[in-house]
């Protein structure tokens, strides 16, 4: 046998051979006790990682343990509503706001309509092979969504196991192929399509709680809510018109990638109207957000009035968000920024009936626990609200826009992970 | 039914999980939250190898961390609670300083190794096997003991040369 080399002599000094194959790791031990020059080699090896043993000690902070039953009973307190099924739906929730957005701003542009008239005269003329490659590259960037109603399994089964931002990038061939796709399908294709693409959105974000799921990074459906913020608040300076048209480019892949999942259906059955389709989706996710039963409606009030008040120094007026009848409001109309994926609660601006301050949001964190968004405009100094309550903790951020604060009955670096969600990627990050 | 002893785990774990936390956020008590952080997911989750989980999920969250610094990149006030705000670190100011130093020499050292070289010496340190490392890594487990043997050695070098580069210096 050859000389060991270095990984094979730390594996050694790391007891590590007996994860390797028996037989290699006998050839090492055996060459090891044989070759003179080795075992030189491996006294070098040995004190280089002695050294860098100790440097990292240098490095290791004394560590207070807290108390594990802490955690544990922060957890049951805290434990969603039917459990992670709960956190996808909100995630989903989400994601359909997302959709939303996307759809509201293709059609307040004209574009979809003109695109679904285009498409409708193409869909009729163009080839039958043409559809099917399209549909190939579609079911490739479904990664494997369930697929139903007879939709063709062996497409999705080819589908590569990751999305990644590349593969949802959209383009006006793909939408116009993907909007023909539709085609003319019925209702009741439509609403099947409908439960495929929540139910693929839900699988997806369940999965990137999975750590090893391919599916972790990037949480791209996350990243794109997070923007649907920026885009929400029409008074948030960022929300220029170069970003804005960024970000929309952005949601345009969430539409397709939306109605590809739908198209995978709709291919066994094959026919609606596109744009009535990319309407009804619009609809659906404005029912969602704006629109709660009355039930819910008013267990939102009861949350909001249990809530913490952290404004108490200020008035509460106006709820901002639009009525369940208006479903023709545009991005400009969005309420208020919130943390996407959460529940929301309430929404209110704050003032003293003479001058805007911001705006509150209460969201759902989890069955018990409500946190609170607070935006203030530029030039307002949170000094001006009242101290967070006992229990609770506060983050807070400085934007080019205002302060962002985020208050609640949480750990603080929960807190900040909700508050870093409202914070879009400054421009130089790669 | 879950048949993992958490409080075993936690008890063997913990402390690990914070000195690989500590040494990619630098910061101990952000280290503390995101190792209870992690165990908190863990529970909820209750995932089938827990402990590699955790270091899974540590390094997730950690790498979330560096982005939200970048993010809070300005004016950023972090309240904690005034328990937290008042607690004193109760250690000698100069011993602290040098102790600050010793983190800083470490935290370059350890900024000059690529990041799977990195974070395969954290891991190991953290008391991860071989395995655990490469499934980890996405490495094979042979490769672990060289990635590890490189690791170490550009530590050693990097930090002999910022000790020096600093004696140089007083």
């Amino acid at each position: 046998m050859s000389h060991v080399d270095e990984g094979a002599l730390h594996a050694y000094l790391d007891g590590a051979l007996d994860e390797f194959p028996a037989a290699e790791a006998e050839k090492i031990r055996t060459h090891l006790d044989g070759c003179s020059e080795c075992a030189e080699r491996l006294e070098v090896e040995r004190r280089i990682r002695a050294d860098a043993h100790l440097m990292l000690g240098l490095a290791a902070p004394a560590v207070d343990v807290p108390s594990f039953e802490e955690i544990r009973a922060y957890v049951q307190r805290t434990r969603p509503a039917g459990g992670r099924v709960s956190r996808a739906q909100r995630l989903g929730w989400a994601a359909s706001v997302v959709l939303a957005i996307g759809a509201g701003w293709m059609l307040r542009e004209g574009q979809l309509q003109q695109r679904a008239l285009d498409i409708g005269q193409e869909a009729a003329s163009a080839p039958a092979i043409g559809v099917a490659r399209e549909s190939e590259g579609f079911a490739e960037r479904q990664n494997a969504l369930p697929v139903e109603a007879g939709a063709d399994q062996n497409l999705a089964a080819d589908a590569p196991d990751r999305l990644t931002p590349a593969r949802v990038e959209s383009d006006d061939e793909r939408l116009a192929g993907a909007v023909g796709e539709l085609g003319d399908a019925p209702q009741e294709a439509k609403a099947s399509a409908e439960a495929t693409v929540r139910s693929a959105l839900e699988e997806r974000t369940a999965a990137q709680d999975e750590p090893g799921s391919p599916l972790l990074a990037p949480a791209r459906l996350a990243d794109l809510a997070d923007s649907s913020d920026v885009l929400g608040d029409p008074r948030n300076e960022r929300a220029d018109a170069g970003a804005f048209r960024g970000a929309a480019g952005e949601y345009d892949s969430v539409v397709v990638e939306s109605i590809v999942a739908t198209g995978l259906v709709a291919e066994a059955e094959t026919t609606a109207a596109a744009a009535a389709a990319m309407n009804d989706a619009v609809g659906r996710a404005d029912a969602q957000q704006v629109a709660a039963p009355a039930e819910e409606a008013a267990e939102r009030r009861r949350l909001a009035e249990s809530a913490v008040p952290l404004t108490s120094a200020l008035n509460t007026s106006g709820r901002a968000v639009p009525s369940a009848a208006d479903e023709t409001r545009s991005v400009d109309d969005e309420p208020l920024a919130s943390v996407p994926g959460f529940e929301v609660l309430d929404v209110a601006s704050l003032g003293d009936g003479a001058r805007l301050y911001g705006s509150r949001i209460l969201q759902r964190y989890s069955d018990d626990v409500v946190f609170e968004v607070v935006r203030l405009e530029p030039g307002i100094d949170p000094s001006i609200l009242a101290a967070a309550a006992a229990g609770h903790a506060e983050a807070r951020a400085e934007t080019d826009n205002g302060w962002i604060l985020v208050r609640g009955p949480l750990p603080l670096v929960e807190l900040e992970r909700l508050l870093g969600r409202l914070i879009p990627e400054p421009p130089t990050w790669p | 039914m879950s048949t993992i002893d958490w409080n075993d785990l936690y008890r063997t774990t913990f402390e690990d999980l914070v000195r690989f936390l500590h040494r990619k956020v630098w910061d101990t008590e952000r280290a503390r939250d995101l190792a209870q952080e992690a165990f908190v997911r863990a529970l909820q989750h209750e995932p089938r190898k827990p402990r590699a989980w955790l270091f899974q999920v540590a390094a997730n969250l950690a790498r979330d961390e560096a982005r939200m610094v970048i993010r809070r990149k300005k004016h950023l006030v972090l309240l904690k609670s005034e328990a937290e705000s008042r607690e004193a670190s109760g250690k000698d100011p100069a011993d602290e300083l040098m102790e600050q130093e010793k983190w800083a020499m470490v935290r370059e050292a350890l900024d000059s190794l690529s990041e799977t070289d990195r974070d395969a010496l954290l891991l190991w340190d953290a008391g991860q096997s071989y395995t655990e490392i490469a499934n980890e890594l996405g490495l094979a487990v042979g490769a672990v003991g060289t990635t590890l043997s490189r690791a170490r050695r550009r530590l050693a070098e990097a930090y002999n040369e910022k000790e020096k580069a600093d004696v140089a210096r007083r």
